[in-house]
């Protein structure tokens, strides 16, 4: 999937330094806010503001969005999988429809299902419940993920699926053994978006977790802002842990990103 | 390519259930109770036509929020897209440590929105936070006199700011990733012929990414019209009302004022909004596809 290419570049250019120092600018922009941000994090009390945020019980925050955050993705790859299938294999009466009306799923603002989804949490007890918050989540972010994955099997080879449906594999085994193997670097650019849009998303988790141990990460530091007041070193401290693995993923599948935009998101 | 199928329907229930009950059921939940006024879930609904629609338009929160949202898309979308433009076309041209700078670039991107709204507003304190201590540190006495998150313009401005911190590396990676794909061979062409890189980059890469440009000015779009984290965490739609966008305020008047008709009227509204926007990216989909 990552193919190494020669890029073509001006080699010996005389804006180079020019170049340079436009990116500098901007680096230096992005970079000092992280900067200021970790310093304040160790200041006064250095290390000390971290194992504070610790024991005012940030991993329980930690556990309940690693489960929003799971229990999205799954329910999210669940969905999309035969759905992208059927969307780029099949034909069928209100295909176009029901694909249009998929993708709507990606525009409604997240605000516009609040009261709705609070009432059906209710009836449904589902209130302060992290399942709650999954269902709901899962909606928002399965449309793009969804885009995503049928662009990539719309380019896969039709041969393949015609030889193995020649060999006798039904059409629903297809699914598992032609479409989820050959799709593997799509999804798992799909995991980690997902994962970290549901790991980020604050508006859902804010509205409907009432109690702080049922809290996530996102939302947790407005508290510590009513907690600490204006006890700004532990607020930072707890913002970066927040931010941290977040992050750490990031570096470590970069080259996953990147294919992500290229055989995704850009197509269209 | 299996043809016509009925089972295909099976396929993508699972999906159209979830589509159905999260994103349909709501919208249709709103669009029939901004025909009613309703305070609550006990008190009765008393059916009031287009009154709700007419409030709104009367509101001057109304203009408020349409002017911010408007001034938010302009400035994000037109920093983004050529910010982003620019700085992909510096790391496609190579400059020493270009990897790195991309890597960094987008970091802020996966910074969790919210954590940045709190972050920032401790850190836009002029007492407290750095914006004190830097404005100090140069001798700029007045800027301590003046609190950025305590008047409208300097408050918009740090949500639009903030916006473009964050979002400014995710264009740039879009755009770098449309530039690889322009075939070498008309850069080369562009060269020998001896067009400086301005030319190149005005007249020949900015027409080419046409569609990048489209899904940029989309997600802008459709963020100006969404955005809620960094205004809820930042301002909370302060000072007064100054700051409020559709989001926070349907949030304020519904979970804070219980007024449920009147927050589902906005909704609508958003919704027609948003649909329009959809719309034309339907449209530009299918014209690039």
């Amino acid at each position: 999937m990552m193919e190494v290419k020669k890029r073509f570049y001006f080699k010996k250019r005389p804006g180079m330094w020019f170049d340079i120092a436009v990116m500098m600018f901007f680096l230096v922009i992005i970079l000092t806010p992280m900067a200021l941000i970790v310093r304040k994090s160790f200041s006064i009390r250095g290390i000390q503001n971290y194992v504070a945020v610790f024991e005012t019980g940030l991993l329980t925050n930690v556990k309940n969005s690693m489960m929003i955050a799971g229990g999205t993705v799954a329910i999210v790859l669940c969905v999309i999988c035969p759905a992208a299938y059927a969307f780029s294999k099949f034909s069928f009466k209100g295909f176009k429809m029901l694909y249009y009306v998929s993708i709507l799923g990606m525009m409604v603002p997240s605000v516009v299902m609040l009261v709705p989804i609070m009432l059906l949490g209710k009836e449904l007890n589902l209130m302060n419940n992290l399942a709650g918050v999954i269902f709901p989540l899962s909606a928002i972010i399965a449309p793009f993920m969804l885009l995503i994955l049928k662009n990539s099997i719309d380019d896969h080879p039709t041969e393949i699926y015609e030889a193995a449906f020649v060999d006798g594999c039904s059409k629903f085994r297809i699914l598992f053994s032609v479409v989820v193997p050959m799709s593997k670097p799509t999804l798992l650019v799909i995991t980690l978006f997902a994962f970290m849009d549901s790991w980020n998303e604050f508006f859902l988790p804010l509205a409907l977790l009432r109690t702080p141990n049922m809290m996530t990460v996102t939302v947790i530091p407005m508290r510590f802002y009513e907690e600490f007041g204006a006890d700004q070193p532990k607020i930072f401290a707890a913002s970066v842990l927040i931010v941290l693995p977040v992050v750490l993923l990031y570096l470590l599948v970069q080259q996953y990103f990147e294919a992500g935009f290229t055989t995704g998101a850009v197509k269209g | 390519m299996f043809g016509k199928s009925k089972t295909a329907y099976f396929y993508v229930l699972p999906l159209v259930i979830l589509i159905t009950v999260f994103c349909i059921y709501p919208i249709a939940y709103n669009l029939f109770y901004s025909f009613y006024d309703w305070n609550g879930i006990a008190s009765p609904k008393v059916y009031v036509g287009l009154m709700n629609f007419l409030k709104f338009f009367r509101d001057p929160v109304m203009l408020t929020i349409l002017k911010n949202t408007l001034i938010y898309m302009v400035i994000t979308a037109s920093c983004r897209i050529f910010i982003g433009m620019w700085l992909a076309y510096i790391i496609k041209c190579r400059i020493p440590l270009d990897g790195f700078a991309k890597t960094v670039l987008y970091v802020p991107a996966v910074i969790s929105y919210a954590v940045l709204g709190v972050v920032f507003s401790q850190m836009l304190d002029v007492n407290y936070g750095e914006l004190g201590e830097i404005a100090a540190a140069l001798g700029w006495k007045s800027v301590l006199k003046y609190p950025p998150l305590a008047y409208p313009v300097s408050a918009l401005a740090s949500i639009i700011g903030i916006s473009v911190w964050k979002w400014t590396g995710y264009n740039m990676v879009l755009y770098y990733s449309a530039l690889m794909s322009v075939p070498d061979d008309i850069l080369e062409a562009a060269v020998i012929d001896g067009a400086p890189r301005r030319v190149i980059f005005f007249r020949i890469l900015f027409p080419l990414l046409k569609s990048t440009h489209a899904t940029s000015l989309i997600l802008c779009i459709l963020g100006s019209l969404k955005a809620f984290d960094v205004i809820y965490t930042l301002t909370k739609g302060g000072p007064g009302t100054a700051t409020h966008f559709f989001s926070t305020f349907i949030y304020f008047k519904s979970i804070q004022q219980g007024r449920i008709g009147y927050a589902a009227t906005i909704s609508t509204v958003l919704v027609i909004l948003a649909m329009i926007v959809t719309i034309f990216q339907i449209r530009a989909y299918n014209k690039t596809l």
